[in-house]
């Protein structure tokens, strides 16, 4: 009895050390640049946002503009106009324009960043993007010496509904990707799976 | 060095014009305002009023705009309650402070948070009037020809992060507050316009209600 706890706890063990991997996809002969005609592609785009991170509640408007020299200026502000942050996003480049102290932290920008430039998909390198396919979804998947991200793309509307960032054992941040309006999505659901942190976006017409 | 002297002495008033809202002078009877301004403030027990907010992202040349109710008693007593673009509501009562969104419900201490701390403070002590006679504010008075403009620098370093200046307009004919214009440090501003003021209706403790 005593063998076959420790025998379970250890498969446990060894269950959660395992390697992610993702066997029905199957890869194919393709180009991730491909992905590039799935850039967002707007003007400017307001989301009313919610953050929830370890039990804060952070509400406020999230403001996109791209500019005429093809970067993104990402402001967000509470209710009351008051600026939390403001970020540049290029062909990877990041800027903080503005940040209030209580989130300037290097942990909170690097995050912020990463979930953002998710969406805006200003980090990617497309040249090293390797594609593969499920059920008519395919999947483009850009790996990195620490971890990977996959953007998938829905079979029938043919438009990222998914974004996947995972280390070689574990899934990190799931993005869920809803509509389209405007050449951005209608709604952005960013959650953390490491550590409890969502970002939800709700595009506001305008 | 004279010709530089001479310069900056005469760019001197361009900076000052600069400073000063468009269309509005230094005001010409200083005591005639305060005495006026006191004796209303004192007598407005409440505020119900709308408001259009605007605000400008004066880099990237955008406006978001926002509108709703706004209802203040005495004392310490704000609600504002946000309609468009979405439902969000802010109470202040005392010290404490709701924030209601569609999602969620909390109250804050105001001495909990820095920043509602701030947040609360001023706009409690510009519907009260205690903005001019405050040691966190550094304050100028001018006037145009329908309205005052209290000019508040603040004073104190958690304000001076958030907000470059606070600019009060203030009607002449009733010195109630019209216009509440928050400039930050980085170059934007927030300007909340009150429309359709009622002033001294009766407004029940229930609407500041923080549970």
């Amino acid at each position: 009895m005593r063998y076959s706890a420790l025998g379970s706890a250890a498969l446990l063990l060894c269950l959660g050390c395992a390697r992610l991997s993702y066997p029905g996809r199957t890869a194919v002969a393709g180009d991730a640049s491909a992905l590039r005609a799935l850039q967002p592609k707007f003007t400017t785009t307001l989301y009313r946002t919610q953050i929830d991170v370890v039990g804060k509640h952070l509400s406020g408007l999230l403001f996109f503009k791209k500019q005429p020299d093809e970067s993104f200026r990402v402001v967000f502000t509470n209710e009351m106009g008051l600026n939390f942050f403001d970020f540049r996003f290029a062909d990877h480049q990041f800027t903080v324009e503005h940040c209030i102290d209580q989130l300037n932290k290097k942990a909170v920008i690097n995050q912020l960043h990463k979930d953002i430039g998710f969406v805006l998909m200003t980090d990617l390198d497309y040249a090293q993007g390797k594609v593969f396919v499920q059920d008519q979804q395919r999947f483009y998947t850009f790996a990195s010496s620490k971890e990977t991200t996959t953007y998938v793309t829905d079979a029938a509307t043919r438009e990222i509904s998914r974004i996947e960032n995972a280390s070689a054992r574990k899934e990190k941040v799931l993005v869920t990707l809803k509509g389209r309006t405007g050449g951005m999505p209608d709604s952005v659901f960013i959650d953390h799976k490491l550590f409890p942190f969502t970002i939800a976006l709700k595009q506001i017409a305008r | 060095m004279h010709k530089l002297l001479f310069l900056l002495l005469a760019l001197l008033p361009a900076f000052t014009a600069l400073a000063q809202p468009k269309g509005y002078k230094p005001v010409s009877d200083d005591s005639y305002f305060r005495k006026n301004y006191a004796k209303a403030a004192g007598s407005t027990q409440s505020i119900k009023s709308s408001f259009h907010q605007e605000k400008n992202l004066s880099m990237l040349s955008e406006k978001i705009t926002s509108e709703g109710l706004f209802y203040f008693k005495k004392n310490n007593k704000v609600r504002m309650e946000y309609t468009q673009p979405y439902k969000y509501l802010l109470v202040i009562n005392g010290d404490k402070i709701l924030i209601q969104d569609q999602q969620k419900r909390k109250v804050y201490s105001a001495g909990d948070n820095k920043l509602f701390k701030v947040i609360n403070q001023v706009v409690v002590d510009c519907v009260q009037g205690r903005a001019l006679d405050s040691k966190d504010f550094q304050t100028k008075i001018y006037e145009s020809d329908k309205s005052y403009c209290l000019d508040l620098v603040p004073q104190a370093k958690e304000m001076r992060k958030l907000f470059a200046t606070i600019r009060i307009f203030i009607g002449k004919d009733d010195f109630s507050i019209d216009q509440l214009d928050m400039k930050e440090s980085m170059g934007d501003n927030t300007v909340i316009t009150f429309v359709h003021k009622q002033l001294n209706t009766p407004i029940g403790d229930e609407v500041f209600s923080i549970r």
